[in-house]
């Protein structure tokens, strides 16, 4: 005989529930964040570590759990991803490594609804703080997030299988021309 | 039970003609003709299987015993040194010196992010309690330390289930803290659905903490 599904109650957002989705992940299919390559990324698989706080080079602690939407359009992921990292590069306060193992990492909309729906305790410890698009030009394209986390930590894991690795290896030289 | 009843040691009490395992079902048939060999299997599996998952049980226990010392020696070593300044670079060669290379070589990759030895000490000893149940995983690994100076621990493993084709990997996160709890959370690759999370609240015995294995079997196909 083959596999099939069992009856199971068909998970549904409240109204609340769904406008507090809307607010964690606008509406866009995906949002961007840095990532490397034998540290927060093994074998292919995102560790749980790619989405907590990290410490940055000049040793002091990311403030936020950030991720970014580009605004402009792009010809492929490849060349997002690129665009992405040379973004972060040129952002003095950032001081994130960048060679041949950073890459690029996309928490993917649906992967995610589907999860705060199965886990809508998500819903409650997310908070978004969208960066104020009037007063700072060049933050047009970020979306910051702050995720409360100790008292949840299954989210970070959550997150992370909610997310795949845009296989591009980052080049500093290279420079993406944005479609108009 | 093939496995068995192939292994020279191992006289099968069934040939294989008279059971088949079922491609889409998880569980063990007779043919018609050989009803009472529903019986010899009952008598094969508690016989012949039993006296070996003692064996199993006794080989686990005698490598505990064998870690208790190892835990009692790092952990009253570590203990001396942690008032001093130099705790952290003292704990490196306390680990080095006692072989215990993995740890050394985490303490040594993430020693930054440590801002209190105290709880780092604590969340070690939850760690060490059960490092004789995790050292010898079939499992690959990666070690960091959070915010609150826990110790983070995710293992993956492929899988290869006997009764599909397709390859997964399973993704186990422990979260080790110093009030010796394990937060844990696991996820298949094959299964969008598929998650389990929650809060192993240690037992303060040494020995009790081989519990850690129920959590660790979430790793298996």
């Amino acid at each position: 005989m083959n596999d099939f599904p069992i009856k199971t109650k068909h998970f549904e957002f409240t109204k609340d529930e769904s406008a507090k989705f809307e607010q964690i992940m606008p509406q866009v299919e995906y949002l961007l964040r840095y990532s490397r390559l034998g540290e927060f990324i093994k074998d292919g698989i995102i560790m749980p570590e790619a989405f907590r706080l990290r410490i940055l080079r000049n040793g002091t602690q990311e403030k936020t759990i950030s991720l970014f939407q580009m605004l402009q359009q792009f010809n492929s992921l490849q060349d997002e991803s690129q665009a992405f990292l040379d973004f972060l590069a040129t952002k003095k306060s950032a001081s994130f490594i960048f060679d041949n193992k950073t890459r690029t990492i996309r928490l993917l909309r649906e992967k995610l609804r589907k999860a705060c729906l199965r886990n809508k305790k998500i819903l409650q410890i997310i908070d978004i703080a969208k960066t104020d698009s009037s007063s700072n030009k060049q933050n047009t394209i970020a979306h910051h997030w702050d995720i409360k986390s100790n008292n949840f930590d299954a989210i970070y894991h959550i997150l992370s299988d909610c997310s795949e690795v845009i296989d591009c290896e980052y080049s500093p030289s290279l420079t993406i021309s944005f479609i108009p | 039970m093939t496995t068995l009843a192939a292994n020279e040691y191992h006289v099968p009490l069934l040939k294989q003609e008279d059971y088949s395992i079922a491609h889409n079902q998880s569980f063990f048939s007779c043919s018609k003709t050989n009803q009472s060999s529903s019986a010899k299997i009952s008598l094969f599996v508690s016989d012949e299987i039993r006296p070996l998952y003692i064996e199993y049980i006794y080989t686990q226990h005698e490598l505990k015993k064998a870690w208790a010392e190892t835990y009692k020696k790092v952990m009253k070593e570590l203990e001396d040194k942690l008032a001093k300044n130099s705790f952290i670079e003292d704990s490196l060669s306390i680990f080095k010196q006692n072989e215990l290379m993995e740890i050394s070589e985490f303490i040594s990759l993430h020693q930054t992010q440590i801002t209190n030895n105290d709880d780092f000490f604590y969340a070690l000893s939850n760690l060490l309690s059960k490092y004789a149940e995790i050292k010898h995983l079939k499992a690959e690994r990666s070690f960091s330390i959070l915010n609150d100076n826990a110790i983070s621990l995710t293992l993956w493993k492929k899988n290869h289930p006997i009764l599909k084709n397709e390859e997964y990997v399973s993704k186990l996160n422990l979260v080790f803290t110093p009030e010796n709890d394990v937060r844990f959370s696991s996820s298949d690759s094959d299964d969008e659905d598929y998650f389990v999370h929650g809060t192993l609240s240690s037992p303060s015995s040494f020995f009790a903490n081989r519990k850690i294995k129920r959590i660790l079997r979430i790793l298996d196909e």
